[in-house]
């Protein structure tokens, strides 16, 4: 009964957020006062570390809060709405795609990274027609490069 | 009204009117195509027209947001899916039409009923700048301070479902706009050694990667949206018909006006609330609400299109954003080196008439495109999301580069896309992060020059909060907080349902 108890505590997301934000805000006010009391001479009306103490405050009280939600949450028995399933290995997939054009960026510029990017996504999200990826990967690339490099002037990675 | 010819002069201005245009075409595809929202569009579109020259910048935005605020209803009515969150109301009676086979009639309605919102909330916003601005003239740095916290709060009650996620949001967007430089004393600020982040966090990354690559992730994570649409018959509807729920629409376009100049509360809230006078209004429908009853079309688009023009009241008088797009177009305002707040139509009358123009003719246009167009775009807005989304991806890429061509930003854009949609998994809203990303700089300065003004009074207390506009903003504020409370809540709560007859 105990043991349940406890795993509906460390379970609810409300009460996993509030430790975390909780941490955040001591976080943020050790910082802000290590740092404010280091500088010497510096009036707390004119430290740059006045906000951040302020914030830090306002996100500590909202912890409590969140955790009072949380508790309140699991006395009344109320269980956190199921949400859709969640396609982690698509998403995880895109993230993972994105930072690699993020990095081939620098060394393959803009169109080749752009076209290779384009059809690895097309490809996992499901599109099967080899010749619709190629027409639109291509075409796409080379008019956002003329559109935007040649005719906006907006400058690209 | 003031520069009543200066606005007119816009409507001859052929140059001025094809840039509303080009951004009301973009405005119908994107606020029509569900996955693609006006926030990322003029997000996209900071980047873009960093270079251009702030009129030309400021005519295309204002086509986007008049026009995408008003497609959403398209697809709200053809395949049940809002484009955009405000029109989640139209697809209540707005579908039931379409499946009816009533899909022209709906959307006519939906179209010149944004018109006449659209119109009225820039009328108000004409109006009402010039008087509020000149009572925001005796502000002082704490009511500044004041209003942003007070809108940080409103944001946080009404964007999200528990008030302690939307201002813990709004906290995480202030924790970020502290780093950087600091404006005061010139020493960087949780910068942790990167070398990058001394310039502080960009606005336009951070609103791209929150809006944009945010809405890819989600896409993809909840499965693709598999939808059907209605199919077209050309109806004749009668002028005396539509025009029979004109003067209600005024009603609803107040409604609109005042809720969009709440900051945070938007589209959505105002629909919501209009729908629900309708219904107190309508006492015996001939169709039921939620069956098909053009009614809750009226409402709903007069409504949202209506908060378009109150947004824009509290974002130049005061430079508080009612929304996330007016936060966006603040920041269009900042990066072209524009100062919005009391000052603004006095120093900036030209920009100001502008604004008032670009509204008045993309409102226009939402008459003409919806007519002719929003019938036939039926076919895009189907656009498989396996194509689209890495356009969008790409998109927010260069979007995120083209403000200060530094990979650094496009990283940032990345960092913030998986940000907001962690947080939207968990039900935080990213709309405060936003609106504390914009106002964070100013709350810190007006904070800190409140304080060093009032430590050389003798009264500290009395300096900060002695002033007639600062108690009031003080209690809208401590309201604002207490009621949201759960405890509070729950006691106003339980006190309302013992008052109701059995």
């Amino acid at each position: 009964m105990e043991e349940n108890r406890k795993k509906d505590y460390l379970r609810n997301s409300n009460i996993q957020d509030a430790v975390l934000f909780f941490m955040l805000a001591a976080a943020l006010m050790v910082y802000s006062l290590v740092n404010h009391y280091s500088t010497d001479k510096l009036e707390w009306k004119l430290s740059p570390y006045l906000f951040p103490v302020l914030i830090a405050v306002f996100i500590g009280a909202l912890s409590f809060s969140l955790f009072s939600d949380g508790i309140r949450q699991i006395k009344s028995g109320e269980k956190s709405r199921k949400k859709a399933a969640i396609h982690w290995k698509d998403v995880l997939f895109t993230i993972g795609v994105s930072v690699a054009y993020f990095g081939t960026m620098r060394f393959l510029k803009f169109i080749p990274s752009t076209i290779l990017f384009l059809v690895a996504l097309f490809l996992h999200l499901g599109e099967r027609r080899i010749w619709l990826i190629a027409i639109i990967s291509v075409l796409f690339s080379v008019s956002i490069y003329i559109i935007f490099g040649v005719m906006l002037h907006v400058m690209l990675p | 009204m003031s520069g009543f010819f200066d606005v007119i002069s816009y409507f001859w201005d052929f140059h001025f009117i094809w840039m509303v245009f080009i951004g009301s075409v973009a405005g119908l595809f994107v606020g029509a195509i569900p996955g693609l929202s006006v926030s990322m569009a003029t997000a996209l579109l900071v980047s873009i027209t960093y270079s251009w020259n702030t009129g030309d910048a400021i005519a295309t935005i204002m086509g986007v947001y008049t026009v995408g605020v008003f497609s959403g209803a398209i697809s709200a009515i053809l395949i049940n899916i809002p484009g955009a969150p405000s029109s989640v109301v139209t697809t209540l009676d707005g579908y039931p039409l379409a499946k009816r086979g009533e899909a022209y009639k709906a959307l006519k309605y939906a179209t010149v009923y944004s018109f006449i919102g659209t119109l009225f909330g820039f009328v108000v916003l004409w109006l009402a700048a010039k008087p509020i601005s000149d009572i925001a003239l005796k502000f002082t740095p704490m009511d500044y301070f004041l209003i942003a916290l007070f809108g940080l709060a409103a944001v946080g009650s009404l964007t999200a479902k528990s008030f302690s996620k939307g201002l813990i949001s709004a906290m995480l967007g202030l924790i970020m706009s502290t780093i950087g430089i600091d404006s005061v004393m010139g020493t960087p600020r949780m910068t942790f050694g990167i070398y990058d982040l001394q310039a502080g966090i960009n606005i336009v990354p951070a609103l791209v990667g929150l809006f944009g690559f945010n809405e890819v992730l989600s896409v993809i994570s909840d499965g693709f949206l598999k939808s059907e649409v209605s199919n077209m018959v050309r109806t004749v509807v009668k002028l005396k018909d539509m025009f029979k729920h004109f003067f209600r629409s005024i009603y609803y376009a107040v409604i609109g006006t005042l809720v969009g100049a709440l900051p945070g509360a938007g589209g959505p809230v105002a629909a919501f609330l209009a729908y629900g006078e309708a219904k107190r209004i309508v006492k015996n429908p001939d169709v039921p609400f939620g069956e098909g009853q053009v009614e809750g079309i009226v409402a709903s688009e007069s409504a949202n299109n209506a908060c378009i023009g109150g947004a824009f009241i509290p974002m130049l008088t005061l430079a508080v954003p009612g929304d996330a797009v007016t936060a966006i177009i603040l920041s269009v305002f900042y990066i072209h080196g524009l100062q919005p707040g009391p000052m603004f139509i006095r120093n900036s009358p030209e920009l100001f008439h502008a604004v008032l123009a670009g509204g008045l003719i993309g409102s226009v246009f939402i008459l003409i495109l919806g007519l002719l167009l929003g019938p036939r775009i039926s076919r895009i807005i189907n656009i498989p999301k396996r194509i689209l989304l890495p356009i969008v991806t790409v998109l927010c890429v260069i979007g995120a580069f083209a403000c200060n061509n530094r990979m650094f930003d496009v990283g940032l854009m990345f960092f913030f896309g998986i940000l907001g949609y962690l947080m939207r998994r968990r039900d935080y809203p990213v709309a405060p992060m936003i609106l504390a990303l914009v106002l964070g700089g100013m709350m810190d300065n007006s904070f800190r020059r409140a304080i060093s003004l009032a430590s050389t009074e003798e009264n500290m207390l009395a300096a900060l909060f002695g002033r007639p506009i600062t108690l009031v903003l003080t209690l809208f504020t401590i309201i604002t907080v207490v009621s949201n409370i759960p405890a509070v809540k729950g006691y106003f709560d339980s006190r309302k349902s013992m008052m109701k007859p059995e």
